[in-house]
């Protein structure tokens, strides 16, 4: 009896972290970056996006947030967007400027695809080698089980391709997001074995700041 | 608990407790520290391995040295390549590394978990393996305890400091309170001390301050009763005129010398008279009259410097009392006195020559004084008569062996008594006047058997003493034969010190000695001074300090009222004062001896001081003197002095 109350609590905490209010994000992000009537449009595409695969299957859900980010989002580098080397934006901040870098892709797709309810054990951000750009180059790769060869969703193609079809795409090292994905400041289980990934800490946080939980 | 040890303990406490305090926010504050390095550690190294793993995924060997090689290298719990799938170990490494660097009592206090990092190894696209590296907290542990440490030491450092320096203040600043406490013992032990200078500390300032107002009131007080006591004193003892003793002082120590215990001294009488007093008186008037006896009495104070008695008994007749005198000393002074009588006579004082007649007779305990003055009568009836040539006589009522015989006698006796340590100890007890009439102690008197085994009372043979010179020698044997008493009867008890002892360096220095070896005894033994026989007021003075560190008490016996010639009373710290019996014989029926007494009492009470009654008689006097407020008594009333038990 006891177990099955504590087991009611956790799911409904884990209900809880699902939920996102959106209103509350329109508002914050609104007032930190200035919200223009293009980016709150992009804003609610991606909002009814999120509601409509909700229940979908995983494949179908890859490809609609692979789908939905490439088409809505020009690439643009970190120099062009934000004047700096590099920069990790969130999904808000990549709505709200309508462009992105490969890793700006990257995120907002993982965070889009846990969302909707993707474990993060299928899911890796994965650094990458351009052959044919010579260039440095970010992805998010989805495993359907561990020793799998991953499906690769990128910015520069908008199919979803196995990665053995991807031979303009040298793997170099791929991290899973397990233990830093933490919304709301609250038990968090795995929160001391967060990693030292200072860059994905201030990501979580910068969404904090815009109304995630 | 004093207040040095209280203010001890409370800076104790306080380091304590900010010690531990400071103590544990520094450790959870740098073990905090400590746990975000370990972990930030684990992690770049899973990150490095992974990324440097991934050329070699397939390669198991190559995994294996390479995990080893980093594992050797760091401080690591374990690190451990799995296989995602089957969750399979690849690869693992682990054990606590060997050097200890904090103790385990530290380790199991701190309680750090060990971090953990973990990354993927990659083989291509696909996910060889997970790196799992779990950091060992030894690192840590070792940082912790080094800086626990640390901080140890520094406030074991500052605490130390704190307690030297604040009880060097502390002492520095309660230095008057112990002068404070000091004065307070020595008024409870009846000495009025008061500190000159005022300490710093206002409030310790003004303590000071009012226990000096105190004390100097408290002197004041007693000076002003001493000094009323003496006064009243004078009136009742002295001659107005010549201010030397009346015929009733003169007549009470003469009896003291006669029959007292211990007061009893042998001597000569010298009775002067003027020259037809009655005939100067009209011829030359009463004005001059009374000069010349103003003149006569002066050249006889002269002559005696003070070493015996004077008295003025009737209107032109004057009595000196010469204690110790031998008959060639007594016959010297009266040739002296007829010499002093002549010069006089040459200024025109008196127009009669003779000026005074003069008689001479011996007195030794045991005499009968009417029987002295008859002889003195006698005396000066030959000299009146002229038969001798001259203005003196002496007339000796007894037939008294050569002086020389008897000087020799004497001289055997005491000396083989003392070298064979014959003197006998007596007792005699000093009762209380409360109510239960408890015995305030005992007193000690000496019996001395002669050559036919009969006890010797002290008044036969002390004059003896006295005159061969051997009375410090006796005190010293008393002292012994009393320390040894004691020794087996533990109670208090009281010995005279003569004069004599106190004026000899050395044999005050073996009393010393002796009450030193018994500091126990030496708690209740007083000794007492007779008022007559004080060394000058410094020696006094020393003679209480040294004794009091011994612990023994000083009391002052035989006293006649003459405060001032004791000097400074109020800081000798006495034990008590024994009033002579002299001035209290008959007070029951001489109302008029009462008026010195209460007066001499009150100015006693106003230091505290008791004052005891020497030779109560009877039952009336003691009703009296209790009344009074005596605080005991001693004589013949409460009993005879005997051996001890007897």
């Amino acid at each position: 009896m006891v177990l099955a109350l504590l087991l009611a609590i956790g799911l409904a905490a884990d209900d809880a972290r699902l939920k996102w209010d959106f209103d509350l994000i329109r508002k914050q992000a609104g007032q930190l970056y200035g919200a223009s009537d293009e980016a709150l449009e992009r804003l609610s595409a991606w909002e009814q996006l999120l509601q409509a695969q909700l229940d979908e299957a995983e494949l179908e859900q890859l490809r609609a947030i692979n789908y939905f980010f490439n088409l809505r989002l020009r690439f643009r580098d970190d120099h062009e967007l934000w004047l700096v080397e590099d920069y990790w934006a969130t999904p808000v901040e990549t709505l709200f400027k309508g462009g992105a870098d490969c890793e700006d892709f990257a995120i907002a797709k993982y965070f889009s695809l846990r969302q909707l309810g993707v474990p993060s054990d299928k899911l890796r951000i994965t650094y990458v080698k351009a052959t044919q750009l010579n260039q440095a180059h970010m992805v998010l790769t989805y495993y359907e089980h561990p020793a799998a060869v991953p499906l690769v969703l990128d910015n520069l193609i908008d199919a979803i391709l196995p990665a053995d079809q991807r031979s303009d795409l040298v793997p170099v090292y791929a991290f899973n997001a397990e233990g830093l994905w933490l919304p709301g400041s609250g038990g968090g289980r795995q929160l001391g074995d967060s990693k030292g990934l200072s860059r994905w800490q201030d990501l979580l946080k910068k969404m904090h700041a815009e109304g995630f939980p | 608990m004093s207040l040095f040890k209280q203010l001890f303990i409370a800076v104790c406490s306080l380091m304590l407790v900010s010690f531990v305090g400071s103590f544990l926010i520094s450790v959870e504050s740098s073990r905090d520290q400590q746990v975000g390095q370990l972990r930030a550690h684990a992690q770049d190294t899973a990150t490095a391995l992974g990324l440097s793993l991934g050329p070699y995924a397939r390669d198991q060997a190559m995994l294996e040295l390479m995990v080893s090689s980093v594992f050797d290298s760091g401080y690591f719990e374990s690190i451990r390549l799995i296989e995602p799938e089957t969750g399979t170990v690849l690869v693992e490494r682990s054990g606590a590394p060997v050097a200890r660097t904090a103790p385990d009592w530290f380790a199991r206090l701190i309680d750090l978990e060990p971090a953990r990092g973990d990354a993927i190894l990659s083989d291509g696209w696909r996910q060889a393996a997970r790196v799992e590296v779990v950091s060992h907290p030894l690192f840590a542990l070792g940082k912790l305890w080094q800086s626990a440490l640390g901080i140890l030491l520094w406030l074991a450092l500052i605490t130390v400091l704190c307690i030297v320096l604040g009880g060097l203040l502390l002492k520095r600043q309660l230095r008057p309170l112990n002068y404070m406490v000091e004065q307070s013992n020595a008024i409870s032990r009846r000495e009025f001390l008061s500190l000159p200078e005022l300490p710093r500390t206002p409030e310790f300032r003004r303590v000071v301050a009012a226990m000096n107002q105190m004390v100097e009131k408290l002197k004041a007080l007693f000076a002003e009763e001493a000094a009323r006591s003496e006064r009243l004193r004078d009136e009742a003892y002295r001659d107005p005129l010549t201010g030397l003793a009346n015929r009733r002082q003169f007549e009470q120590q003469l009896r003291s010398r006669l029959t007292a215990e211990d007061q009893a001294a042998s001597g000569y009488l010298l009775l002067a008279r003027i020259n037809d007093l009655a005939g100067l008186n009209q011829r030359i008037g009463g004005e001059r009259t009374d000069s010349l006896i103003c003149a006569v009495a002066g050249q006889l104070r002269q002559l005696t410097g003070g070493r015996y008695l004077l008295a003025r008994t009737r209107g032109g007749e004057f009595a000196v009392l010469g204690t110790g005198l031998q008959q060639d000393e007594a016959c010297q002074l009266a040739v002296q006195l007829e010499q002093q009588m002549e010069s006089l006579h040459q200024t025109g004082a008196g127009d009669c020559w003779p000026v005074v007649h003069i008689g001479l007779t011996p007195f030794a305990p045991g005499d009968a004084s009417a029987e002295l003055y008859q002889a003195l009568d006698h005396a000066l009836t030959e000299a009146m008569a002229g038969a001798a040539q001259c203005g003196w006589a002496l007339h000796d009522h007894r037939d008294s062996p050569s002086a020389a015989d008897e000087t020799h006698y004497w001289h055997d006796l005491l000396v083989t008594a003392l070298e064979q340590n014959r003197v006998q100890l007596f007792f005699q007890a000093v009762v209380s006047a409360g109510e239960s009439e408890g015995i305030l102690h005992h007193k000690v008197l000496a019996r001395l058997p002669d050559s036919d085994g009969q006890l010797l009372v002290a008044a036969q043979f002390l004059p003896w003493v006295e005159r061969l010179g051997l009375m410090a020698r006796l005190d010293l044997l008393m002292l012994d034969k009393v320390l040894q008493h004691m020794r087996v009867h533990r109670q208090p008890l009281a010995l005279s010190l003569s004069g004599h002892i106190l004026r000899d360096a050395a044999a005050l220095e073996s009393l010393y000695r002796q009450l030193k070896l018994e500091p126990e005894l030496a708690q209740q033994l007083t000794l007492e001074l007779d008022e007559d026989d004080l060394p000058d007021q410094s020696s006094v003075e020393q003679l209480a300090l040294r004794l009091r560190e011994l612990g023994v008490t000083l009391g002052l016996q035989h006293f006649g009222g003459c405060f001032s010639m004791i000097g400074n009373l109020a800081h000798l710290g006495l034990g008590y004062l024994k009033v002579d019996g002299s001035y209290l014989r008959n007070i029951d029926q001489e109302g008029d001896k009462r008026l010195f007494i209460e007066s001499l009492i009150r100015a006693a009470n106003s230091i505290d001081l008791p004052v005891l009654a020497e030779r109560v008689e009877t039952e009336g006097e003691w009703q009296v003197l209790r009344d009074m407020g005596m605080a005991g008594g001693q004589g013949r009333l409460f009993g005879e002095p005997a051996a001890w038990g007897r």
